[in-house]
């Protein structure tokens, strides 16, 4: 895995350095990430490819801080992330990435603004600020006039907009 | 608002839908049990009330004694009739008494029923007993009558005007002195029925004199039956103890003399009804705890059924600690919804509780078994601030604590694995 292009190269928002990661199966054990070594500098993009079960989601999953590793060490901004305190990383993640799922996870029990609004609304209590910027995200990806709408009238393409519009709530160093 | 309690509330009031048909289940579970919980409690406290009242109304609040015959009472009636009380006259009347049992005979039919001689002048102040009278009068009552209760009426087959037996206990203490003691034919002035079945049952009223006659007490009494001014009914107790500090304070008491309230001499009795009250709060428990394990295994499903949006929450970056508290916040708003709406529902059956009654007796044709058994046609209510507190805050607490497995078992929740449920 490698990224590419880059103006600023240190510190990188994303470093991982011998990352291991296996998964118990029955009595075997399979090792999906065999000492991963990657870097994302700021403004760069990646683009991770590899076959089915190769360990693509699990390999986010982990430079998110969603899943422990084995052995190895992970970076945010060139700090070390202690994957144990998952309460403190939670805060971390809330304000430094965006994360868009392949199902988009919205919320039925909240329209579609309120479903935007809620990675703001999980670091505190949103104000006019963050009330305006998640209609001008929905405005972005042009679902302005279904700001009320339930999620569940939406399209496929619908929701991957509002997800999107999102992620971009906090204004995450990371996407 | 916390994310946790606004999430809370919209997984329980959706945005744009219907409220959950698991939370309209788990709402109605506990008002329930909070509407059966009030509703027998407060007409338990209308029984209580009926009967507490009637004590009072019958024996009087205090009662002064000495354990043997007292003499020259004026004085002790004078000083009670002066206490002060908060800088209040709170004695209303005092009426001395003698009491003792004696034999009854009618047409050969021999009771043995308790007998209470009183001064009618003072006694008609404490006890109202024109009211109680279910044929003749008080004014009718002189040293050749008596006033008998329905029940013993009832027993020897007694009615007004009838001629009645009565003999004294003395009777026995003469044989040993070789004496004869004849009994005394004495006329029924009139019959009485208080509601109150202590009294009821077997019970004779007779005058003052004519009891001291009977029990040889001279001009003596056996005590005093107090009556206090209006609104001191919740300081009987108090009022005792003042009373009992003016006894030992005085030369002009007898020695024994000593004051009770009607709670003191009917301890053991208001214990059983507080007892069966508790019970009954116990018992009626149960149904909001059977509404808790539908409010459990109903906030189990949502978490199951949410656990990809849990694994969402916890990814965008919500702390355990909000996950259990959105959960468990879920339990205390069913909670105080059901006991909200319970308490609505009982204030609508009490004020309506008659009308049921006469519905439910007139299904089942029973009306007049209703007025033999249990002497009423009309259910009696009284509402006590304190019941309603702890069935609130039982229900609350209950349910609250029923969030508290689904809760913890929301925020034990990996994100990776949530989501990966995919």
């Amino acid at each position: 895995m490698e990224a590419k292009s880059s103006i600023r190269p240190t510190p990188p928002v994303i470093e991982t350095r011998r990352i291991v990661k296996t998964f118990p199966s029955g009595r075997e054990v399979i090792q999906v990430l065999n000492g991963i070594d990657f870097k994302l500098e700021r403004g760069k993009t990646a683009s991770i490819r590899g076959e089915s079960g190769s360990g693509k989601t699990t390999f986010l999953n982990i430079i998110s801080g969603l899943e422990a590793l084995d052995s190895g060490q992970l970076l945010w901004n060139g700090n070390r992330v202690d994957l144990r305190h998952f309460g403190e990383l939670a805060a971390v993640r809330s304000s430094q990435m965006g994360l868009v799922f392949q199902a988009y996870y919205l919320l039925p029990e909240l329209n579609l603004w309120e479903n935007v609004l809620l990675p703001a609304r999980l670091r505190g209590k949103p104000g006019s600020l963050e009330r305006e910027r998640a209609e001008y995200l929905l405005h972005r990806v042009g679902l302005a006039e279904r700001l009320k709408f339930s999620v569940e009238k939406l399209s496929g393409g619908e929701r991957q907009r509002a997800a999107l519009a999102r992620a971009l709530m906090n204004r995450p160093r990371l996407i | 608002m916390p994310w946790s309690l606004y999430l809370a509330l919209k997984q329980l009031f959706p945005s744009g839908r219907n409220v959950s048909f698991f939370s309209i289940l788990s709402i109605a579970g506990v008002s329930l049990g909070v509407c059966l919980l009030i509703v027998v409690l407060s007409v338990m406290n209308g029984f209580q009330k009926e009967i507490r009242d009637k004590i009072v109304e019958t024996t009087g609040h205090l009662r002064v004694e000495a354990g043997s015959v007292i003499y020259d009472y004026d004085g002790i009636m004078e000083a009670l009739l002066g206490l002060e009380y908060r800088g209040e006259n709170v004695i209303q009347a005092v009426s001395p008494y003698a009491y003792g049992f004696v034999i009854v005979q009618n047409r050969k039919v021999p009771v043995f029923p308790a007998i209470r001689g009183v001064d009618i002048a003072y006694e008609a102040e404490i006890v109202p007993f024109n009211k109680f009278l279910i044929s003749g009068s008080v004014d009718d009552l002189d040293n050749d009558s008596v006033i008998i209760s329905s029940g013993l009426a009832r027993k020897i087959g007694a009615h007004q005007g009838d001629v009645l037996e009565l003999a004294s206990p003395l009777i026995i203490e003469k044989i040993k002195e070789d004496e004869i003691m004849l009994p005394r034919e004495v006329r029924v002035a009139g019959v009485f029925e208080t509601g109150w079945t202590v009294i009821d049952n077997n019970t004779l009223f007779c005058t003052l004199t004519l009891m001291q006659e009977f029990y040889g007490l001279e001009d003596g009494i056996h005590g005093l039956t107090i009556r206090l001014a209006d609104g001191y009914d919740e300081e009987v107790d108090l009022i005792t103890g003042k009373v009992n500090e003016m006894i030992a304070q005085g030369a002009d008491f007898p020695l024994g003399v000593r004051a009770f309230s009607w709670l003191d001499l009917n301890r053991d009795f208001l214990f059983v009804l507080q007892l069966e009250k508790s019970v009954m709060f116990f018992l009626l428990l149960f149904v909001i705890l059977v509404s808790a394990f539908a409010i459990t295994s109903t906030l189990l499903i949502t978490v199951v059924r949410k656990t990809r949006e849990i694994g969402l929450l916890a990814a965008k970056g919500a702390k355990p600690i909000g996950l259990v508290a959105c959960y468990t916040f879920q339990g205390f708003v069913l909670g105080v919804g059901g006991a909200v709406l319970g308490i609505a529902f009982a204030l609508l059956a009490l004020a309506n509780r008659n009308e049921i009654v006469g519905i439910v007796a007139n299904i089942f044709n029973k009306e007049e078994a209703l007025i033999r058994f249990y002497k009423f046609t009309h259910l009696p209510a009284h509402y006590q601030s304190n019941d309603f507190v702890w069935v609130v805050l039982c229900a609350i607490t209950i349910s609250t604590l029923a969030g508290l497995i689904p809760a913890f078992r929301a925020s034990r929740m990996k994100p990776a694995s949530a989501l990966r449920d995919e």
